[in-house]
């Protein structure tokens, strides 16, 4: 794979950084870094790191031909790339970030080592730590979705960081696993990698049944879940697997707040033919104070997450959960 | 019976694994009871929680309609997110849909 950094790459534009990424199935690494200032989203500096990780992973060769000695690519160094990549850098020693405003790369692969991660995401917030419940509830469901569906050995490459400026969080999972529309194939009818997209979002739908809703360990909500958070937040939401993009855009006054349970029903911009990736990417913004409308987001999930095959199915006489 | 979740899986609960043990270990076991009494799911000190985790949890057993799931399970201590997210998987859960477990024992 060869990935030449652009000069800034969010998820709005996030096609900037697709048109960059060529030969996507070389599992040799080359990463070219402009002198040039740029900006990258966490899902861009995520994306790079896993396909250092499956060039390791696959006995193939790193390649950084320059590292220029910038501020953004000290902010790379302290994201912890170069430490990913093996690739010694001019920087000196990174430091813990006092403010507490990102939390560096990280590679998940098992079920224990998501565990750990998410203890670690409480000095992001150390100033308010109710504002971790959204960043830890994405992170869960997206890597825990690359650890049971990416494939044998999948793991997951992630990253968060707070932009206070812009009030929001930004999220990167990448893995450089089977894809979706792999996963998605052993128990459902989808041929191309967009419309295996779509239909991952659709709640109720995962690769482990092709029964509707799930079984006993997979609900088949994850991205469902996290795609009406970014939604409710008015904010971007972005995957990107095999030749499949779809970018969910930000939510308009006009829009109704309700959720759209079906992808292509939704305000999105969507590409077949823009770029290959060799697995799974999700990248999305938070607002910062989504804790204070979680609960309120999880009202209306409640309402939201039954209704595509609750319209085809008979209406049950249902009981409530007893709380005390 | 009381279970506290967070000595099991942690302030924030979304471990998976550890909830499928919890249900095969714990949860079932109860249900399969002659007269089940009260199963407390304690979530003081869970923060928060992932839909994923409840599901692996309790869906399996609310599903099934050989036993009154929710007659037996009560879940204590959720605050205003944890019991929104429970709520969801216990609606859904009684919708006909699913694939009922492999090694469920019903």
């Amino acid at each position: 794979m060869r990935i030449e950094i652009p000069s800034g790459a969010r998820l709005q534009n996030i096609e900037m950084f697709v048109r960059q990424v060529t030969e996507p199935d070389t599992p040799d690494l080359q990463l070219i870094i402009p002198r040039s200032y740029f900006a990258l989203h966490p899902v861009v500096v995520c994306a790079i790191a896993a396909a250092g990780v499956r060039a390791i992973r696959e006995g193939a060769s790193i390649n950084v031909p320059a590292i220029p000695q910038t501020h953004p690519v000290r902010y790379l160094a302290r994201m912890g790339l170069f430490d990913v990549l093996g690739v010694a850098h001019p920087f000196a020693q990174t430091e813990h970030e006092p403010a507490g405003r990102f939390i560096p790369l990280r590679t998940v692969g098992s079920g224990r080592e998501l565990s750990d991660f998410i203890v670690d995401l409480a000095p992001l917030f150390h100033a308010d730590p109710e504002q971790a419940e959204p960043v830890k509830y994405v992170l869960a469901e997206l890597v825990r979705n690359t650890l049971e569906h990416g494939g044998l050995g999948a793991s997951a490459v992630a990253m968060a960081q707070a932009f206070p400026r812009a009030g929001t969080v930004g999220i990167g999972v990448v893995d450089t696993g089977q894809g979706i529309l792999s996963s998605l194939r052993s128990s459902h009818s989808v041929e191309r990698d967009l419309e295996a997209i779509h239909l991952a979002m659709r709640p109720g739908i995962t690769g482990a049944t092709r029964r509707i809703g799930g079984n006993a360990e997979n609900a088949g909500a994850g991205l469902f879940f996290c795609k009406s958070l970014a939604y409710i937040s008015r904010e971007y939401f972005v995957i990107w697997s095999g030749n499949g993009i779809f970018k969910l855009l930000k939510r308009r006054d006009r829009d109704r707040a309700a959720v759209k349970v079906r992808g292509d029903d939704d305000r999105a911009t969507r590409h077949e033919d823009l770029g290959k990736w060799p697995g799974t990417l999700v990248g999305i913004d938070i607002a910062s104070d989504a804790y204070a409308t979680f609960a309120g987001f999880m009202k209306q999930m409640r309402e939201t997450y039954g209704l595509d095959v609750r319209a085809q199915k008979k209406q049950v006489q249902k009981k409530r959960a007893r709380f005390s | 019976m009381r279970v506290k979740i967070v000595e099991y899986a942690g302030s924030f609960a979304e471990n998976k694994d550890t909830a499928k043990k919890l249900r095969t270990r714990t949860i079932l076991p109860r249900l399969r009871q002659e007269n089940p009494e009260d199963l407390i799911l304690d979530f003081e000190g869970v923060t928060g929680t992932t839909q994923s985790f409840v599901h692996a949890l309790v869906a399996d057993a609310i599903r099934n309609p050989k036993v009154d799931a929710l007659d037996v399970l009560v879940f204590a201590n959720c605050n205003e997110v944890v019991q929104s997210v429970i709520e969801i998987v216990v609606s859904y859960a009684q919708e006909e849909w699913g694939e009922p477990a492999a090694d469920s024992p019903f």
